[in-house]
């Protein structure tokens, strides 16, 4: 049977490239879409991770870049039973230079030392250090301007992360001028003498414009990611809805062009179950070739991506083991389905027809 | 081997079959003649299982409708059709045609039955590569695969010239002269010679 339908898929050569086409162009799209979507989320949750059990915002914010919390409170936070240790972090985006917007982390002191140094020092007042991806796009300028101020550049530092090492490192108070702020959150290192909830109390009792969370529960409810993955998760169902009526149309018109193949076997006494059978074997061939097209075509253009200077290595889209399932399971149900309802609509064919076709012919 | 009672078949209101009652013994070949319009493809159709009658009673081996059971298993034991045109799936060679007829336990036999057909040298080629005579052998060699007890076709010879109609009656020779059943309906009253009786059907009835 596996044979035969290559040979059918491979005698209905048109049919058959026009359904590969697209099911891997939106198997292509739901893997670029989901990849980049899940690669922001982690690159943030991995900042935001990095270090810190408690994560302190302004109250009611949406978004971390309009979280504003006064550092007044970071010699209160530190002096409660079982803090070790409070920093904090401004997270803000500017144009650099010629780059039109880069990140900029402000970085209370002890809070530098978790960037690996490449060259150079940390940043003193007025300094700034560059991260790798786009240290190379500023030339041997050893000055750097920011919004509306000069830095002198102090170094190089390298990250895993897409976000950091395409964006600089400033002081915080330096950060603070840049965007008339504070601090957009505090991270509260715990020594563990004191149950979490305890502290976190405590920290609530300082002021009622802020909002304390555990990292992992911050980053489990930021809204941010949740409309990010919501909307990859619908494109995708969009991009997967349009290979599937791809697949349905283009089924449609092949099943009229093979019904007599389909009358046939009915006259040879197959049933319907098993004709659906052949005509599935055939498309899932297709599919499976088209997914792991999709997939060899979505790892090469997120290479590109990741290396492409023009997105100082921000979009950086990764496909985990668990996405590629994901979609393999997603493409493969969208291709029987599209094939499903085409393929039973032939099986029903009547016998009767091939009489009919042979006194008419 | 065939028993057919009163069958009456409409189409819409036309009586394309008036009340025909007919009886074939098993390994008979009879032949099926008539006009064009006269009702031969539609009794063939009835006879074969293809077609259900509006009225009438068909027995097949003895066993009437209701004792066929499931119809996609009862036309694979009994019935081999072949019709006017080949219908040989064109991406399969003559050999995988033949086979998709054939139950896994007649698989091996392919090869003999071919090769007894006369079509053994074309069992590689596809519908597109042999001649029309050929390929009406090639359909007629997986009509008979599954060694149906009854073997029916409707006008087998009409797409072929004199010389290839009488190699395709030659065929239905040898295989009625193994015991099969043969039920052919043709306008061409020569050919139809060929066969132990000759039925006459003319508007739905028999003459
Ligand atoms: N599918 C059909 N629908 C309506 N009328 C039909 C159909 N098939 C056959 N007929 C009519 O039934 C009559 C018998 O047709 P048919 O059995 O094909 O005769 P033959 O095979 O002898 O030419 C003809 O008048 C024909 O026009
Ligand atoms: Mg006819």
């Amino acid at each position: 049977m596996f044979t035969q339908a290559l040979k059918a898929l491979q005698a209905n050569r048109m049919r058959s490239l026009l359904i590969f086409l697209s099911l891997t162009v939106s198997v292509t799209a739901v893997f670029l879409i989901s990849a980049v979507a899940h690669g922001i989320v982690s690159s943030y949750s991995t900042i935001l991770r990095s270090d810190g059990d408690l994560i302190v915002t302004q109250a009611k914010i949406s978004d971390t870049f309009f979280s504003d919390v006064d550092t007044a409170l970071i010699p209160r936070i530190a002096r409660i039973p079982g803090v070790r240790r409070v920093t904090a972090m401004i997270v803000g985006a500017s144009p650099a230079g010629k780059l039109p917007i880069v990140a900029v982390y402000g970085l209370s002191g002890e809070r530098m030392k978790n960037y690996r140094l490449l060259s150079g020092h940390y940043p003193k007042r007025g300094e700034v250090l560059v991260g790798r991806g786009i240290a190379g796009r500023f030339g041997s300028e050893n000055r750097l301007q920011i919004g509306d101020r000069k830095f002198r550049i102090s170094g190089v530092f390298g990250s895993e992360t897409g976000f950091e090492s395409g964006g600089v490192i400033l002081t915080l108070s330096d950060a603070g001028k840049l965007f008339h702020k504070k601090a957009s959150m505090l991270f509260v290192d715990l020594d563990k003498t004191v149950p979490a909830q305890k502290v976190m109390e405590a920290i609530r009792k300082l002021s009622d414009r802020i909002e304390v969370k555990s990292t992992d529960a911050f980053v489990k409810n930021y809204h941010q990611f949740r409309i990010i993955e919501t909307s990859a998760d619908v494109i995708s169902l969009i991009a997967l809805l349009m290979g599937l009526i791809s697949i349905a149309s283009i089924m449609s018109v092949t099943m009229l062009e093979r019904k007599y193949e389909f009358g046939i076997l009915r006259a040879l006494g197959y049933g319907r179950g098993s004709i659906v059978g052949r005509i599935l074997t055939e498309t899932l061939i297709l599919g499976i070739f088209s997914y792991l097209s999709a997939l060899a075509a979505a790892l090469g253009i997120l290479w590109v991506l990741r290396h492409l200077p023009a997105l100082q290595g921000y979009v950086d889209g990764v496909i985990t083991p668990a996405l590629a399932a994901e979609v393999g399971i997603a493409a493969l149900t969208m291709t029987v389905l599209g094939a499903i309802l085409p393929a039973w609509r032939a099986s029903g064919i009547d016998p009767m027809e091939l009489i009919t076709r042979g006194s008419r012919a | 081997m065939i028993h057919a009672n009163n069958l009456i078949h409409f189409y819409g209101k036309e009586r394309a079959i008036d009340g025909i009652s007919l009886r074939v013994a098993p390994g008979e070949f009879v032949a099926l003649t008539g006009e064009s319009g006269s009702g031969k493809s539609t009794l063939l159709a009835i006879l074969s299982t293809l077609l259900r009658p509006d009225s009438g009673e068909l027995r097949i081996d003895g066993k009437p409708a209701k004792e066929w059971g499931d119809l996609n298993r009862f036309r694979r034991e009994y019935i081999g059709f072949v019709f006017q045109f080949h219908y040989l799936i064109p991406y399969l060679s003559v050999a995988e045609n033949v086979a998709l007829a054939a139950g896994r336990e007649r698989r091996e036999a392919i090869p003999e039955l071919l090769d007894r057909l006369g079509v053994a040298e074309i069992a590689p080629k596809k519908a597109d590569e042999i001649s029309g005579g050929q390929r009406q052998r090639a359909a007629i060699a997986r009509a008979v695969a599954n060694a149906p007890k009854i073997l029916f076709a409707d006008e087998p010879t009409g797409n072929l010239d004199s010389k290839n109609s009488r190699k395709v009656f030659d065929l239905f020779r040898r295989i009625a002269a193994e015991g099969t059943t043969l039920v052919v309906a043709t306008h061409d009253r020569t050919l139809a010679r060929e066969a132990d009786r000759v039925l006459e059907i003319k508007d739905g009835r028999l003459v």
